[in-house]
């Protein structure tokens, strides 16, 4: 056979591995620890270097601190169970807003989830709502100063008013509401006291002035998202910096997300709007809507749109998809190409964590319940490989007689098969129906937020991300820490033991040179599962175990049988 | 022109199954119903048929091997059989 081919392969995935380990693991890790200290420092703007592009020019020098910026002006509290912020005043934009039950670490004592920051900063991340005129009208900007009307506090039951008037009979009102969780409503109306036709449009826009830092993995999108009519748009940061992207539509949501959190701004369903993504003094996400609204008389107009801010919790994005109307909301939360599979197992797991209170358990369980609902598949192929194996001097006999007919030896097969009615195998279908699977308990650990930070018994603190301890430093006795590469956790050892043994248990592929690839395997899986989430090794070692313990009692029964 | 393209997307089906049968089937019992096995089934169809009839005869292969028979499940010889002659 191609055994050249067989042995580049092999070496080339190595290879890649290891690139893959030194030039872009450890640079993130390193890139996360500067990271760190520099928020300890001050929050000093960092320059940005993305692209070659520079800065876009603010009207504000950039070096002053979030708590600085927070300061200028007067603002608006907002308040409810899971958000803390401000309005500021200065232009009515939402622009500081915390996410109070998540911290950015697993550590409890550890900062809260910053998440939209006041403009005048480098991380500088806002939204808006307002007017676009036709014609000469003015209309309240970014720098327009609102007066606070009514209320004080922003509250789920206590929404507040602002006001703006342009002096020129014109007087804008603008009411903010909030729910108990993520979700803005904005009422924009407009009073006129003068005569003559205004047109005027609604739209809304979302500010992002600089790329945060992404974990950059092609499984779980961060960037620009929306749907337009059912569609969905996901784009990187990098091609809106380099081109403009428009849509248009009458239904959907337009965003920025990251892997957890996300802002979004939600148009009246129904309405025709222009949408874009775009590069400009930072990244924005905007619509507008089609139809204008007449203004002339003594006649009031107004506008309502929705903003989520926030973490995209399954169950809560699911809500607002549904009760609020918002097409296809849910595709916020990346669940991939497999979403009819991941999104089942998700609420399945969910469903186990209720009974049992830890998502580590509940995986176990997810396991015990696939093995269960391919138990009889795999029942089905454990026994005929069993009963083959009784079969095996007949079929030596069959492969000798026809050494040098590979046809006939196939057919006789075949013949001896259907004579001693053992093929019946599960066939290719059940098999290719487990690597989706396998593929959506990968994706569900690493897109959704429930399984942030969720931890499991011992050391392990958080099922998402990786086994923190080493073999290379005794798991811990040893006062070092091994680089990235060499961060071989127990449960990742566990798993390639498990592997190794189940290997042993099943026969080994024909090809000689693919057997001896083959018994690297388990050693090179360790290796390469060692940096993924500690979920998904408990998923495959438990998962494992089941099968061989599934394989030798099979095993034992038809042996009983036979003798 | 639309021989070369069936040609490229012919050669990354194939490089597909041969990763497959190379490096994840060997993971799984050996299961398949049929004589030759599914994926030599999906190679050959590619070489006699080419990309679209190709991949068309190989994925109802697929979903034909199970034992399910109300849904069409089957085993037995099946070989794609070659109009050219061809060598190795």
């Amino acid at each position: 056979m191609d055994n050249k081919n067989v042995i580049l392969a092999v070496f080339l995935s190595t290879l890649i591995l290891l690139v893959w380990a030194t030039y872009f693991e450890d640079p993130k890790i390193k890139e996360k620890r500067f990271e760190g200290e520099k928020n300890k420092q001050t929050q000093v703007t960092k320059p940005e270097t993305a692209g070659g592009t520079s800065v876009p020019k603010i009207d504000a020098p950039k070096i002053i601190t979030r708590v600085d910026a927070l300061k200028d002006g007067e603002r608006v509290v907002i308040e409810n169970n899971n958000l803390l912020g401000s309005i500021v005043l200065r232009g009515a934009l939402i622009d500081d807003i915390t996410i109070k039950n998540y911290r950015e670490t697993i550590d409890q004592k550890s900062k809260q989830i910053t998440y939209l920051n006041p403009k005048k900063i480098n991380e500088g991340y806002f939204v808006e709502t307002g007017w676009a005129a036709k014609g000469n009208v003015k209309v309240p900007d970014n720098n327009s100063v609102w007066q606070l009307r009514e209320g004080k506090k922003l509250t789920p039951n206590a929404p507040i008013t602002l006001e703006w008037n342009n002096r020129e009979g014109l007087i804008f009102l603008k009411k903010i509401e909030v729910d108990d969780k993520f979700l803005f409503k904005i009422t924009d109306t407009v009073r006129s006291d003068r005569s003559g036709n205004i047109e005027l449009f609604p739209y809304s826009q979302i500010t992002r002035n600089s790329k945060p830092t992404i974990e950059g993995f092609y499984i779980s999108h961060e960037g620009l998202i929306g749907v337009v009519n059912k569609n969905l748009k996901e784009e990187s940061y990098d091609t809106i910096q380099k081109e403009k992207k428009a849509f248009s539509g009458n239904n959907g949501w337009l965003g920025i997300t990251d892997k957890y959190w996300m802002t979004s701004i939600i148009p009246e369903q129904g309405k025709s709007f222009n949408a874009e993504f775009l590069f400009k003094d930072g990244f924005k996400v905007n619509y507008i809507l089609l139809d204008s609204l007449q203004l002339g008389g003594q006649k009031i107009i107004s506008s309502t749109s929705k903003i989520f801010i926030g973490a995209k919790e399954v169950h809560v994005i699911d809500s607002y998809s549904e009760k609020e109307k918002i097409e296809r909301f849910d595709l916020a939360i990346d669940w991939g190409w497999f979403y009819f599979i991941t999104k089942p197992l998700f609420f399945l797991i969910d469903y186990f964590f209720k009974l049992v209170g830890n998502f580590g358990v509940a995986i176990i369980l997810l396991t015990v319940v696939v093995r269960i609902v391919i138990y009889p598949l795999a029942d089905y192929s454990f026994k005929s490989m069993a009963k083959m194996k009784v079969l095996q001097p007949e079929m030596l006999r069959i492969k000798e007689l026809y050494k040098n007919d590979v046809k006939k030896t196939q057919t006789e097969m075949m013949a001896l098969y259907k004579r001693e009615k053992v093929n019946p195998l599960s066939g290719c279908i059940p098999i290719i129906l487990q690597i989706p699977i396998f593929f959506a308990v990968y994706k569900m650990l690493f897109v959704t937020i429930e399984m942030r930070h969720a931890p499991f018994f011992g050391w392990i603190k958080d099922l998402s991300a990786a086994d923190p301890t080493s073999i290379f430093n005794l798991f811990g006795l040893i006062p070092w820490s091994p680089p990235t590469f060499l961060i071989i956790g127990v449960w990742p050892i566990l798993m390639g033991v498990t592997m190794y043994i189940q290997q042993k248990l099943s026969p080994a592929p024909p090809d000689p040179i693919q057997a001896k690839i083959f018994a690297f395997f388990p050693l090179m899986l360790t290796i390469l599962l060692a940096s993924f989430p500690a979920g998904l090794v408990v998923y495959w070692t438990v998962s494992n175990v089941l099968t061989m313990l599934q394989q030798w009692i099979i095993l034992k029964r038809t042996k009983v049988k036979t003798v | 022109m639309l021989k070369k393209i069936s040609w490229f997307f012919c050669s990354i089906i194939y490089c597909i199954i041969k990763f497959y049968k190379f490096f994840l089937s060997p993971w799984f019992q050996p299961s398949c119903r049929f004589d030759p096995t599914c994926s030599e089934y999906f190679q050959d169809a590619l070489k006699e048929y080419g990309f679209l009839k190709g991949t068309y005869k190989g994925v109802i292969r697929l979903l034909r091997c199970h034992p399910i028979k109300w849904l069409g499940g089957s085993f037995g010889y099946d070989p794609i059989i070659s109009k050219r002659k061809r060598h190795g």
